[in-house]
């Protein structure tokens, strides 16, 4: 009788753990792209802290990542961006987007609080984002391609015809 | 043994649905939510917050979070349809409509309840 307890207690530990909807997310955004490990080049443009947050399975955690490309028009890195953060408390963080346009901050050097205003600086010119970023920790969370009803697609730093 | 006993009938807890029953509240009048609509929409709809379909309390507009598949948010000189404002009146009165009907039997009295 005890172990049939101690068997019930373990299920229900097991199945508290499971969240089928991060599985999901997980699941959904398919596997590598051929010939890309997993790194810091992988998966740009999409929402980074999906698997890089609390739940896993990515690692590190981030506490905010994105991809930036060049225009709206095409998936052109934005490289060698410097992506400007201000938060609440105008405290801010000034990260840098890499060979594909990603840039991230590990949750333990991230400290700063929601909502987010945000400035891209590149080439000599700067662009603000029309609007605070409230809560989302990825870019692609509201940033996603294609654009849709609910997305405006992917970040980019200037109209191009 | 007790416990056994009672896995069948936390099934069927867990199964329960409510009750299909009709029942009807008196809530604020659609008349005159538009502007309403669009405050909310303004202040509240962002997509990363309740311009998320996946939200209890749903909000659509020109800037946000779209109803029409066809439409695009933040399209300069877009406009918030009649469709996305019936939306969001259904989505507002819906989150808790016995809350919403109390308070609109009171005229309003401690607004505060409906957050």
């Amino acid at each position: 009788m005890r172990s049939g307890r101690l068997a019930v207690v373990l299920l229900l530990g097991v199945s508290g753990c499971f969240d089928p909807v991060h599985e999901e997310r997980v699941t959904s955004l398919g596997p590598e792209a051929p010939g890309v490990e997993e790194g810091e080049l992988h998966r740009p443009g999409q929402p980074c802290t999906v698997c890089h947050g609390d739940k896993g399975p990515g690692s590190p955690s981030f506490g905010i990542g994105g991809t930036l490309f060049e225009s709206d028009s095409e998936r052109t890195p934005l490289v060698g961006a410097s992506v400007r953060l201000i938060d609440e408390r105008l405290r801010t963080l000034v990260l840098t987007t890499n060979e594909v346009g990603n840039f991230y901050a590990e949750s333990d050097e991230f400290s700063l609080s929601f909502p987010l205003w945000v400035s891209v600086d590149w080439g000599g010119r700067s662009v603000d984002m029309l609007t605070p970023v409230f809560r989302a920790a990825s870019c692609a969370e509201c940033h996603a391609d294609p654009a849709g009803p609910a997305s405006v697609g992917h970040v980019y730093f200037e109209d191009r015809p | 043994m007790r416990i056994v006993g009672f896995a069948p009938f936390a099934v069927l807890i867990a199964c329960a649905r409510p009750g299909a029953e009709d029942r009807s509240f008196s809530v604020p009048p659609r008349e005159n939510f538009d502007a309403v609509s669009s405050v909310l929409h303004a202040r509240c709809g962002s997509l990363d917050c309740h311009g998320r379909k996946e939200r209890n309390l749903s909000l659509h507009g020109k800037n946000r979070l779209r109803l029409s598949p066809d439409d695009r948010p933040g399209v300069d000189g877009g406009v918030t349809e009649g469709g996305e404002h019936d939306a969001n009146y259904a989505s507002v009165v819906g989150l808790e409509p016995e809350l919403m009907a109390q308070v609109h039997a009171e005229r309003g009295y401690r607004p505060e309840r409906l957050r």
